[in-house]
């Protein structure tokens, strides 16, 4: 009995993985569902045992399925094969990555049963301990801020109340962006575990995850996991029989961009609209029915369980003080080889673009690259050897954002893109403040009529004023950054505006 | 109706989970439906009709029955998406987000599918598809 392991990712599923699975079932062979292992461009990947590891083959199509499996039942030259990777472990997109968050993606059947054993683990120790190893880890927010995940998990836990909640902002909107889809795909229990972890140490016995509904798939692995998470009491009540109780609920956003935003998030969850709330306080202290809230991004709390495996000290050590441990970027847009790739930081843009991306897809001119979702700058070929801290790129006046990198070719016009930023806050502002809710207004006015205008030197100072007062006078960072992307692309790209 | 949004009273943001049931059941919301929401909810109509055109996905008119959503998104930028949205406006010569003549199909944007390197992405009646191509879509319309 020949077993397949089909990749069940959304990558997968949009490059016909279902006719692979047909194909597959009809030639007797049952697939079994795992994550992505994050080389976009190689999907659907097949993996098949073999007596020396698994095989892997991919791109595969429908068409290519009676090749395939009679290549692998007679193990005849099964290296010729056209889709042959061999070990892909070896692969040189995947060898040099340091995998922590993403250990068991791509490798672990989504079918198996976990066991929680770190979890377990954590449960006889004290809370405070695990929030000291946390600060010694030195974990900082994953979704964009950055900010220090101890410090969060503290003011949760010494902030009295009757009723803690753990939230996970599972709203990944940022184009460019993907780890936090491919990890709730691929190994759920990675954000269940965590979640279950920061609740031990916070004193929380609720949590939330709320995902946006443009990802029907994770939301089904997210549903399966956490079922089966209760029947194995992994989560309910006195979980591995000790006095800690944790439950927790999917909740599906409804379609707005500004959910990402922690309070808009909470305002959302408590069934109203998602419209952000002036701060302080700050959710830790009065967030989720104004009791303290732990709300953190999906790749932040998966990260927990490995942090814990690996000890603080060690994982501390990865990266570059004080930007600790590994982060999954995501390299996509107009790129040969875009996909996942979790490194420790301190690589430069340049290696994630060239070396692990290949350069452009269309074969043109590299032209810039935005890093960090929407409100990401755009950077030119003369910053790609910044090395991805959180320090040294705001020294650029860029951030890291999610980790996800979008190239572009020669063929863009940046004056198109900045307009686009402008629009994109429009479409997505919650209309709360008024810098952001008209203020892009009259920047896409203005960015739109430069083509027209007598005079644009006048035009690009008043939307370098309209950009100061939004960065200044938003309350939120969807109006505070949307002046990222343009002024980036006004600064470093002029001769488009002309 | 009452029965089957009485159970989302006993979740947290129930309204959200109310309003989700009735766009999988009916397609849209209609205006009973929200003096019916407002009476299990203990809202008032006006906050009712706020927090349905807050969020994209929830719709007041009745809909057709297919959809299709093109990622506008920047990576799918990157890969020439604003080149296929232009070859769909042509081929319907309205602009996005509109109906098909026939009325059968909604045309709209979404921002980010979450299929970044294999852009552009489209999705059809929740089938995803990437590196879509003019000819792919249309076929479809």
């Amino acid at each position: 009995m020949t077993i397949a392991y089909l990749s069940n990712d959304s990558f997968a599923h949009a490059l016909g993985k279902s006719a692979v699975e047909i194909g597959l079932a009809t030639h007797g062979i049952d697939c079994v569902d795992v994550g992505s292992y994050g080389l976009a461009w190689l999907e659907p990947l097949i993996e098949f045992d073999s007596p020396d590891g698994r095989i892997a083959f991919g791109p595969v199509s429908a068409e290519m399925v009676p090749d395939l499996v009679e290549a692998i039942k007679s193990k005849d030259s099964i290296e010729q094969h056209p889709a042959y990777l061999g070990d892909i472990h070896r692969h040189s997109f995947l060898k040099s990555q340091q995998r922590l968050v993403f250990r068991n993606v791509g490798y672990a059947s989504l079918t198996d049963t976990p066991t929680y054993a770190t979890l377990k683990s954590v449960l006889e120790r004290n809370p405070r301990d695990l929030i000291d190893e946390l600060q010694t880890a030195g974990l900082r927010g994953r979704g964009g801020a950055g900010f220090p995940a101890h410090i969060k998990w503290r003011t949760v836990a010494d902030t009295p109340a009757d009723q803690r909640y753990i939230v996970c902002n599972a709203d990944e909107g940022d184009s460019g962006t993907f780890s936090d889809r491919m990890l709730m795909e691929g190994d759920p229990d990675a954000l269940i575990e965590g979640m279950a972890i920061a609740g031990y140490a916070c004193g929380a016995a609720h949590g939330y995850i709320y995902l946006r509904s443009e990802y029907p798939f994770a939301m089904h692995e997210l549903k399966r996991s956490i079922s089966r998470a209760y029947e194995e009491n992994l989560l309910g009540n006195n979980i591995f029989g000790s006095d800690f109780s944790f439950d927790l609920q999917v909740f599906l956003g409804a379609g707005a961009y500004i959910c990402g935003e922690e309070t808009s998030l909470l305002e959302s969850l408590e069934g109203k609209r998602g419209q952000i709330r002036v701060k302080p306080p700050l959710p830790a202290i009065s967030g989720l029915f104004d009791r303290p809230t732990l709300v953190h991004n999906v790749i932040t709390l998966a990260s927990v369980p490995s942090l814990f495996d690996l000890g603080g000290e060690q994982y501390g050590a990865l990266g570059v003080a004080p930007s600790c441990g590994t982060i999954p970027f995501q390299i996509a847009g107009n790129v040969k080889y875009g996909g996942l790739i979790e490194l420790e930081f301190g690589h430069t843009i340049r290696e994630l673009v060239e070396d692990y991306g290949g350069g452009t897809r269309s074969g043109r001119p590299f032209r810039c690259v935005q890093i960090g979702g929407p409100l990401g700058a755009y950077l030119s070929d003369a910053e790609l050897d910044t090395p991805l801290t959180y320090e040294a790129m705001q020294a650029i006046g860029a951030g890291i954002g999610h980790g996800g990198l979008v190239v572009f070719d020669d063929t863009v016009d940046l004056r198109e893109q900045a307009e686009y930023a402008f629009e994109f806050c429009e479409i997505e502002s919650c209309g709360k403040c008024t810098p952001c809710r008209i203020g892009s207004v009259r920047g896409k006015e203005l960015v739109q009529g430069l083509q027209n205008t007598g005079n644009v030197d006048a035009d690009i100072q008043l939307i370098r004023e309209l950009c100061d007062v939004m960065e200044n006078a938003s309350l939120c960072q969807m109006g505070g950054m949307t002046p990222i992307p343009v002024r980036s692309a006004l600064e470093r790209f002029p001769e488009d505006f002309r | 109706m009452r029965e089957l949004l009485q159970p989302c009273t006993n979740l947290v943001g129930g309204i959200i989970h109310a309003c989700h049931r009735l766009m999988r059941e009916f397609g849209y919301i209609s205006a009973d439906q929200k003096h019916i929401l407002a009476d299990i909810f203990n809202l008032s109509v006006a906050e009712v009709s706020g927090i349905i055109s807050f969020y994209h996905d929830f719709k007041t008119e009745p809909q057709p029955t297919n959809l299709l959503r093109i990622c506008t998104a920047e990576a799918c930028q990157a890969n020439r998406s604003r080149d296929l949205v232009a070859a769909i406006e042509s081929h319907l010569g309205s602009t996005i987000p509109c109906k098909t003549a026939d009325g059968e199909t909604t045309v709209s944007f979404v921002y980010c599918l979450g299929l970044c390197p294999n852009g552009p992405a489209v999705e059809i009646n929740g089938q995803l598809v990437s590196n879509a191509t003019a000819d792919q879509v249309l076929s479809h319309l």
